[in-house]
């Protein structure tokens, strides 16, 4: 009697399945960018190389999804010279305590009006990934995973994943939106949103200095 | 008198300027300074072979407790595992696992020392990678994903532990692109060895050769194709074709075999389902009617209420041969509810009951009821 309703729940459960990867087959086929207007095509800038030294080891290599250059350039109608944020023992222990991260004793970002955009190395599982976030005042603006190094989870480089951070804003120590993840990718997950929670606050701080 | 008072508002002007530029200084030795300390850091740590080195790990121990006490009950040190990576370059790596299963390992001892994982993966592309080495069969959820802190439950799902049969490595080589929400492998690997003398067939999971001076007279091919396009979602089946489950053994007939697995797992606002079916055809060469088909089915649902704490319960029902040539196979229900508390993400604490019921004459129904206990983490 059990089994007969597992089975019939079970049926139920792959017709839903199959009306999803109908639907969402269109968008899977769909080049990996996209749909993200703030990246697409981006100009070359002029600007000097971002700090996380593993970016620069990195571009030529196939593992880069998306430049530095590039990130910015779609961020920005014209790229804006680097800025430096600097931060003492008391601001990294209180980024440490909301992020996880060391966010070091200075941080380079790139600034216009209330728009930032920072690019950190974050560890998934044992490799870093390279993730740039734009924010501006009302939350994420875009996520963007520039390396990714692990060997499992390389999903969350795509928009159907990375969109749901658009928006999301800092409330107390978390995000104010739940994540969804990716059966598999959990560890590369958690550091997208040990990312994000990073640079919302670093956001906060440099707009408010 | 004009003069001397442009040299007044000179003189006074001087410092003003002066101070200006020193500010301007200090920022740009700040800064150099900076890049030094940068530079310097950068410098201690590159060139070193401990730069391309990953440390990691995880384990679990349990503490089973059987209701009805005609087992003894059971605290087991059932994984500690340490794993090493190590990157040649930015496309090829190596990753291993090392693994210590209950804690006491040599002859006459419960545990066993085993090499889980040991391969070489190469980014071929921006889409594609291939593995080669001793790796994880890419088949169901828990086999190449199985931290403690990832899953429900103090021990592993049944039908994970004996249809899949988790956790299964073998020898060969892989190949996996990703093309958007699609990624799917496929790997041609060395094979089962259900093969007991008399020609009784084995468990499938005693098959499990381990790549330990394994039998390589035939091998398997698997394939997995998995879906996880809108967040939350994630489908996948796999297939996989052993050419003969005997091994070519002397005397005997070959036993080819299948097992086709397919999982959905749905996750929103903090509640997981998750459905999984897995099935064996072999061949009738297996000389056991019964053993010729083996499979089951899984159903879980979870609840976490805060990023700490989350419940679940899950049904399993198996029909499977517990080696022999029983004339017909076990069949088994698990019924199972529970709670995780995770400490810290990946530290976990775990409790939960299970219900076991078989469908079998003469076997004790209540002998593998058990209440457990856990501890997980990984690094």
């Amino acid at each position: 009697m059990l089994s007969d309703v597992i089975y019939t729940s079970t049926q139920q459960c792959w017709r839903v399945v199959l009306r999803c990867i109908l639907s969402g087959f269109v968008m899977s086929i769909s080049p990996v960018y996209s749909d993200s207007a703030a990246l697409s095509d981006a100009p070359n800038s002029p600007m000097s190389a971002p700090d996380a030294t593993a970016i620069v080891k990195a571009e030529g290599e196939d593992s880069v999804y998306l430049s530095v250059e590039q990130l910015i350039g779609g961020a920005f109608e014209q790229a804006p010279s680097p800025s430096m944020l600097w931060l003492d023992q008391d601001a990294r222990d209180q980024a440490k305590s909301i992020a996880g991260e060391d966010p070091g004793f200075r941080r380079r970002y790139w600034r216009e009006g209330d728009t930032t955009v920072w690019v950190l190395d974050v560890i998934g599982r044992d490799h870093p990934i390279t993730v740039g976030v734009v924010v501006n005042d009302t939350g994420i603006k875009a996520v963007n995973v520039l390396v990714y190094r692990e060997s499992r989870g390389w999903e969350v480089r795509h928009d159907f994943f990375t969109k749901q951070f658009n928006g999301v804003q800092l409330k107390g120590k978390k995000l104010d939106r739940r994540i969804d993840g990716i059966t598999g990718a959990t560890l590369s997950v958690r550091a997208l949103q040990r990312a994000a929670r990073l640079a919302l606050w670093l956001h906060q701080r440099a707009i408010a200095s | 008198m004009f003069k001397r008072t442009l040299l007044v508002a000179a003189i006074a002007a001087t410092p003003v300027l002066s101070q200006a530029q020193t500010l301007e200084e200090m920022q740009q030795q700040l800064d150099i300074l900076a890049q030094e300390i940068e530079g310097l850091k950068a410098q201690k740590s590159s060139g070193s072979a401990l730069d391309k080195l990953h440390i990691g790990g995880y384990g679990e121990l349990h503490y089973n407790n059987y209701l009805e006490n005609v087992k003894n009950d059971q605290v087991d040190a059932h994984r500690f595992v340490l794993y090493f990576a190590y990157d040649y370059n930015e496309k090829v790596r190596f990753f291993s696992e090392f693994e210590l299963e209950s804690s006491l390992a040599g002859d006459g001892k419960p545990g066993e020392v085993e090499l889980e994982q040991a391969y070489i993966e190469i980014d071929t592309s921006e889409n594609t990678k291939a593995k080669v080495g001793l790796f994880m069969v890419p088949v169901g959820i828990l086999n190449e994903t199985h931290e403690p802190d990832t899953f429900y439950g103090v021990e592993r799902n049944v039908l994970e532990n004996k249809i899949i049969p988790a956790t299964w490595w073998e020898t060969g080589a892989m190949f996996s692109q990703n093309i958007g929400a699609f990624t799917y492998d496929i790997a041609g690997h060395s094979g089962l060895n259900m093969f007991k003398v008399g020609g009784v067939p084995n468990k499938i999971r005693s098959g499990r050769q381990k790549s330990a001076e394994a039998n390589a007279n035939k091998g398997a091919v698997t394939g997995s194709v998995r879906y996880a396009g809108l967040p939350g979602l994630d489908l996948a089946v796999s297939a996989q074709y052993q050419q003969d489950v005997y091994q070519s053994a002397v005397g005997f007939d070959a036993v080819p075999g299948v097992l086709v697995e397919a999982h959905a797992r749905y996750s929103i606002v903090g509640a997981t389902f998750t459905v999984q079916h897995a099935q064996w055809e072999f061949d009738k060469a297996i000389g056991n009617k019964a053993a010729e088909e083996q499979g089951g089915l899984m159903a879980e649902a979870s609840y976490k209420f805060t990023d700490k704490i989350g419940v679940f319960v899950r049904h399993t029902d198996l029909d499977y041969n517990d080696g022999g040539n029983d004339l017909e196979n076990t069949e088994r229900q698990d019924d199972t509810v529970g709670i995780n508390y995770w400490v810290v993400p990946r530290v976990v604490l775990k409790a939960d009951y299970n219900d076991v019921s078989y469908d079998n004459v003469g076997k004790n129904d209540d002998a593998d009821d058990s209440f457990n206990l856990g501890l997980g983490w990984s690094f």
